[in-house]
């Protein structure tokens, strides 16, 4: 058997395709060329599920040990890992809880797990997140009357923001522990979040709507003229020196200048 | 090949432990008497935050060996040059003494199993991992150690033994061992072969480290657990290797259900009498 043979084939059977020329191949010695095979395939899933684990730890603790085992494999058999670090897996986690609310009667009662888990996604990201350089004040002193405009600001590479319309800062909050809440707030109005990284401390804060938009368009790399049209030059003035200030903006480039 | 980026730069000897996380804090603060310790590089990839911080901090007071699952050498698949351009960097920033890998592949078609798969012993593996080893050596400026690997699967179309095929991939690709006592216990047991022969077919001038783990029984086969104390026919395996060889810097690896550092410390100064037998101690 050639080793592209060998190597695809044995993929293959990790994922659930049996391949029989790959099994002929095996020593049996005690144990059927399955079985051995078997051990491989349970040693990948405990790697992956314990990744999930690591990664989000307050979904767990929501649907329990025994139900995030089986969302773990359903999730593990969908979506293979593509890197060598493990780090990176998982980040689909919330859309696949997304879909399973609608699909998946026993989570039904828990609509509010896909923005639980993007929450965790962030905080996780945060942890392993590029160190910051600080902004360049005479740089940016240097930036023309007519090319202010033009700057893109940076945010830490730490932070993200999102919004959900349940009371996620609360539900992750009191779900951190090893028992779950008994029961979830109710909320009348969206929530906005913002999670970072201040210095090796992992951060998880309200916001209000306006520092929510206006941090948004600074991740989406928009222009001051843009941000300015959209959040008001008030909210700006306001919010821009305390971002710099506490880090959430650390650096900045220019926009290409329109022809 | 290029200048080394900072292979012995600063010299291994003696039994040190794998750095597992959960230690960290108490190894910066009681500095505990160990001669180097090993970093899992999969754990140690990431530029920012408290994990680099902590490395650069533990490198200041000891040695570092960097120790990784990731590269995928033995693979069809072309080398991840982004995933080995970090373990350079990481190298370079913690000044470690070297970069082991395993003898296996890891991944096939991109998908990664997060497991050490086997490679059949044949010429066709053989002349294959050899000419990739050579790419990463000449990538990293330096040679790298390669482990035997621990498996569960043997192949009917392997044509040599685990010894052959270690010793001729490691004189043809010019690279340095790892020999993992535990790894070859559970191959012994899960494929019939013997430890003791493999350890007589390598060409032990070449061996720069050794592990020593602990296996989980599963009565039909032994799992490559490291989660718990390295077992006695380990250790007797250990010693008929420092008989052959002594004085391989050795280093007691204890991934899963990690126990409190002092149960490392304590597994480590074993290895040391095995390996010191004239000092005082066992």
């Amino acid at each position: 058997m050639k080793l592209e043979e060998l190597q695809a084939a044995f993929v293959q059977e990790l994922i659930g395709q049996e391949q029989p020329a790959l099994r002929s191949q095996i020593v049996p010695r005690g144990m059927s060329p399955l079985q051995r095979l078997a051990i491989y395939r349970g040693n990948g899933i405990a790697a992956c599920r314990k990744a999930l684990e690591l990664i989000y730890p307050v979904c767990r603790t929501i649907v329990g040990d025994a139900f995030f085992k089986q969302l773990a494999l359903q999730y593990i058999e969908a979506y293979p890992s593509l890197q060598p670090d493990l780090n990176v897996y998982g980040d689909a986690w919330p859309d696949f809880l997304q879909r399973s609310i609608t699909t998946d009667t026993a989570l039904r009662d828990l609509p509010y797990l896909a923005d639980l888990a993007q929450l965790e996604w962030h905080y996780h990201a945060a942890y392993y997140a590029d160190d910051d350089s600080t902004i360049d004040f005479v740089a940016l002193q240097q930036v023309s009357t007519a090319r202010q405009g033009d700057i893109c600001w940076r945010c830490s590479a730490s932070l993200a923001v999102m919004q959900s319309s349940y009371p996620l800062y609360a539900i992750w909050h009191g779900n951190r522990g090893e028992r779950a809440m008994d029961s979830v707030p109710g909320l009348e109005e969206p929530q906005y979040l913002c999670i970072y990284r201040k210095d090796f401390e992992l951060k998880v804060e309200l916001i209000d709507s306006r520092s929510y938009s206006l941090l948004q368009g600074i991740l989406e790399g928009q222009t001051m003229t843009r941000l300015l049209a959209a959040n008001g030059a008030g909210d700006i003035d306001r919010l821009l020196p305390q971002w710099v200030q506490c880090g959430w903006i650390c650096g900045f480039s220019l926009a290409q200048a329109p022809q | 090949m290029e200048s080394g980026t900072g292979f012995d730069t600063r010299p291994v000897s003696g039994t040190g432990i794998g750095l597992r996380s959960r230690h960290i804090g108490q190894i910066l603060s009681e500095r505990p008497n160990l001669p180097w310790l090993e970093v899992l590089s999969d754990n140690a990839l990431a530029r920012g935050g408290l994990v680099p911080a902590q490395l650069t901090a533990i490198r200041e007071h000891y040695p570092l060996t960097l120790h990784g699952v990731g590269m995928n050498v033995g693979s069809l698949d072309p080398l991840d040059w982004d995933y080995i351009r970090r373990i350079k960097e990481l190298a370079s920033r913690l000044e470690v003494s070297w970069i082991s890998e395993h003898i296996c592949f890891t991944a096939h078609g991109g998908h990664h199993s997060h497991d050490l798969l086997p490679l059949p012993n044949t010429e066709e593996a053989l002349h294959h991992i050899v000419r990739r080893i050579a790419e990463v050596q000449d990538f990293l400026g330096q040679q790298i150690v390669m482990e035997n690997a621990s498996s569960y699967i043997s192949y009917r179309h392997s044509t040599i033994s685990d010894g052959e095929f270690i010793g001729a991939m490691a004189e043809q690709a010019d690279c340095h061992l790892l020999l993992d006592v535990n790894n070859a216990y559970v191959n012994q047991v899960n494929h019939g072969t013997d430890a003791l022969e493999l350890f007589q077919q390598l060409p032990l001038d070449r061996v720069r480290e050794v592990h020593l783990a602990g296996y989980e029984d599963k009565q039909s086969y032994l799992l490559d657990a490291h989660n718990s104390a390295v077992s006695p026919p380990v250790w007797a395996l250990f010693r008929e290797l420092v008989a052959l060889k002594p004085g391989i810097p050795t280093l007691i690896e204890w991934d899963n259900d990690i126990p409190p550092l002092a149960v490392l410390i304590e597994e480590a100064e074993r290895a040391n009498n095995i390996s010191s037998p004239d000092e005082p101690g066992e």
